[in-house]
């Protein structure tokens, strides 16, 4: 309705931004190509050493528990080899942040504080990386080459996380087509944030330091679903190589997004790969609704030079006023400003995301960077929600010198944060005019995404003067590439081979067992009773537990195939009790043992047992099987069973 | 022995022969056909302390990665499309002037003038 009521000059002419956003899983493959959708991923995972990746602290170890210290820090960007600041450096600068790590004597030393120098780089950690890279078909590098990534948010105390390249564009198999895999690196893991509010950040360091693998795709993804399968088979192949971590914490993504016309925008700390789909629709939407009102504004005349840092203090304004929040926040001294908007008449309410309008794009970067981070923390004159009285926002308008139609965004707190904040809210007013900005963007719960940091590049990188360059001499390279596992794709095709069927190759494929699977698959004999199909099964669909490791099972897999392959036990005999597997007996044997678990059964019972029970079968099977489980096939056993009931019918 | 040549800063023999033979000075943006796969990005000085078989390059990510001079096959130079870098730019010492000229150069980098990937 405020729309609508726009003189006619701010109308909006794009459809896009009068109509509501089209919910997830209405768009088809031909809408997100119209839309020029493209994603790319970045998978994170833990890889599984016993110490950290540069010092001799275990990894893996968290503690939630009393601390033995706590370190106060604060940031400052530095140069790259380049000469120049990185943006994300010089942002995170300005929020003038007090870091707080908490320490625990176990699980961190001087190291991680920059206090002591690094200790090679973990030679468990860089095998585990170079498999991965050769797992996903990269070229791999001579020469490792640490790297200083800089890092001011904190969550690295020495503000730089050190990292390096392993290998560079490989690809794996998606459908008819292949997904390029940008670059495969080695980092260390960074701190666990506790808390942040306002200017002070906490971190626990228990991760700090633990050695990561990040996989780079390139963006081929052409729809969110596609992003979700291709996060997929990535996942299973990290998990198929055996030297990464599994459980909560262990695998993280950020995904890449952009749309026509659009730019790279990252969301980071995507919980899970089911979030993908709905967390990379919404941010082409909303760099859809970006460009809408870039469109706007250039069609308004509005340029990056005709937006100026206007702050107008407009406290005593806003004095005695009924809104409950800014009158709180008066009431404790702050400040409270105003910053108009000329030209955006109709475009803050304009929905980004579902429940979102532009003017959030303000709010998140107010919350972010001045620190203003209780909520709400501005108000829109041209908002549709309770704030200042209708008398309030005239004298507001009055004091900034605007017509009334003219947007004004009132923002309170500290002086300093204010004016911060007035000069964050005209930066982001700039950045509408030329699009969606480069950013990196946090993923929410509800499946939109906020503000987090501007997006980080190649300037914030620089060399590290601690450690030297490591060689990788071609007897290592060649030695890993002789005990490469086979990838999830190969894995199916030998399965396939083996005629194993299409559900239950589809199931070992990607399973824990697989390596079991594969080492006595390939120790059957030709003349084998027991097929590569019914040891896939009997590994997926056990119930009593058994050696699930080569390791940790010893010779007993190895006789135990080698028993069902001749026929000496049956596969129902391996689940049968956790005691040692019992042997079958010939159909002869188990007729006998059948008549007795019979004759006992019915000696307990009426003596109209079974047939007048309600499922007579069910009845009798349960009756007679502990006897003869493993014993004794349980096809041959209901065919007797069945015999038993016609008999006893007639 | 190293040379003087800034052309070939920090390289030696038989490093050195490679990159002079191949016309691939530092500096250059070049691609390394090897036999581990080609790499592209920036030829960089390499470090007198380090050893003489690799070849340094700066990627488009930013990071560096080495070379060995014996897996490389051959060097395609490509032509210079912008000027040197100047890792020697003195710290400026008014962070809020080093704020306003990255917002500026952010301003650039998304008019297109820069060759960064983006998705």
């Amino acid at each position: 309705l405020a729309i609508v009521s726009l003189p006619s000059q701010y109308r909006l002419s794009d459809p896009w931004l009068l109509q509501p956003l089209p919910p997830y899983g209405t768009l088809s493959d031909d809408d997100y190509a119209a839309l020029g959708f493209r994603c790319g991923l970045e998978i994170h995972q833990q890889l599984l050493t016993v110490r950290k990746l540069f010092c001799r602290c275990p990894a893996g170890r968290y503690h939630h528990e009393r601390h033995d210290a706590e370190i106060l820090r604060h940031m400052r960007p530095t140069l790259s080899e380049m000469g120049e600041y990185d943006g994300t450096a010089l942002m995170e600068f300005k929020t003038r942040k007090e870091i707080v790590y908490l320490l625990k004597r176990e699980t961190v030393c001087t190291y991680e504080m920059d206090d002591a120098p690094p200790f090679e780089m973990d030679d468990v950690a860089l095998d585990g990386s170079l498999l991965m890279a050769m797992l996903l078909g990269c070229n791999v590098v001579s020469e490792v080459h640490i790297t200083r990534k800089q890092y001011l948010d904190g969550s690295i105390p020495t503000g730089f996380q050190r990292t390096a390249i392993i290998g560079t564009d490989g690809q794996v198999p998606f459908g008819a087509r292949s997904v390029r895999i940008r670059q495969i690196s080695i980092e260390e893991d960074s701190c666990r944030e506790v808390s942040d509010k306002g200017h002070r950040r906490v971190y626990r360091t228990d991760r700090l330091g633990m050695p990561l693998i990040e996989t780079v795709t390139d963006p081929d993804m052409r729809t969110p679903q596609e992003a979700m399968a291709v996060g997929q088979i990535l996942r299973w192949l990290a998990r198929s190589g055996g030297m990464v971590r599994t459980g909560a914490g262990a695998a993280r993504q950020d995904v890449n997004v952009s749309v026509n016309g659009g730019t790279r925008v990252e969301i980071k700390g995507v919980p899970s790969l089911r979030e993908v789909g709905r967390l990379t629709h919404n941010e082409a939407l909303r760099q859809r609704s970006l460009l809408g009102i870039r469109g706007e504004l250039a069609h308004r005349g509005v340029t990056v030079e005709s937006i100026t840092d206007r702050l107008v203090d407009v406290s005593t304004q806003v004095r005695g006023t009924a809104c409950g929040f800014i009158a709180q926040a008066v009431a404790q001294g702050a400040m409270v400003g105003a910053c108009p908007l000329p030209g955006f008449q109709g475009l803050l309410d304009v929905s980004t995301q579902p429940r979102t309008s532009f003017l959030k794009e303000f709010s998140d970067r107010v919350r972010v960077i001045a620190c203003l981070d209780q909520l709400p923390n501005l108000v829109a004159s041209s908002q549709n929600a309770p704030s200042l009285s209708s008398a309030e926002w005239e004298r507001v308008a009055k004091a900034c010198g605007t017509a009334a139609d003219v947007p004004v965004i009132v923002v309170w707190g500290s002086r300093a944060d204010v004016e911060t904040a007035a000069r964050e809210i005209a930066i982001r007013a700039r950045d509408a005019v030329l699009g969606v900005p480069n950013e990196t963007r946090q993923a929410l719960d509800d499946g939109t995404n906020g503000f987090e940091r501007i997006l980080p590049g190649a300037d914030r990188m620089y060399p590290d003067t601690d450690l030297p360059p490591i060689p990788l001499e071609d007897a290592r390279v060649d030695g890993i590439a002789a005990r490469l596992p086979l990838r999830p794709w190969e894995r199916r095709e030998k399965l396939q081979h083996l005629q194993v069927g299409e559900d239950l190759a589809a199931r070992m494929c990607r399973h824990r067992a697989w390596d079991l699977f594969e080492h006595l698959v390939d120790r059957l004999p030709s003349d084998s009773r027991f097929t590569a199909q019914q040891l896939a099964s009997l590994l997926l669909d056990r119930s009593t537990p058994r050696p699930a490791s080569l390791r940790a099972a010893g010779p007993w897999w190895e006789e135990t195939v080698a028993d069902l392959a001749a026929g000496r036990v049956i596969p129902e005999a391996v689940w049968a009790s956790e005691d040692e597997v019992p042997a079958c007996v010939d159909e002869r044997e188990g007729r006998r043992l059948y008549g007795e678990a019979l004759t006992a059964a019915r000696t307990d019972r009426k003596a109209a047992w079974p047939a007048g029970e309600a499922s007579p079968e069910h009845t009798l099977m349960g009756a007679v099987m502990p006897r003869l489980r493993g014993r004794v096939p349980g096809r041959l056993v209901r065919q007797w069973v069945g015999q038993t009931l016609k008999e006893a019918r007639s | 022995m190293s040379t003087d040549n800034d052309d070939f800063k920090g390289y030696r023999s038989p490093t050195l022969d490679l990159l002079q033979s191949q016309g691939a000075p530092v500096w250059s943006v070049a691609t390394l056909h090897t036999t581990r796969g080609d790499f592209s990005g920036l030829m960089l000085p390499r470090s007198v302390t380090s050893d003489a078989e690799h070849i340094v390059l700066k990627l488009d990510s930013g990071y560096n990665i080495g070379v060995r001079h014996d897996k490389v096959s051959m060097i395609t130079v490509l032509p210079q499309g912008s000027a040197l870098p100047d890792p020697g730019r003195a710290f400026p010492h008014d962070p809020k002037q080093a704020a306003r000229d990255a917002a500026g150069h952010r301003r650039h980098h998304r008019a297109g003038s820069t060759t960064a990937r983006a998705p």
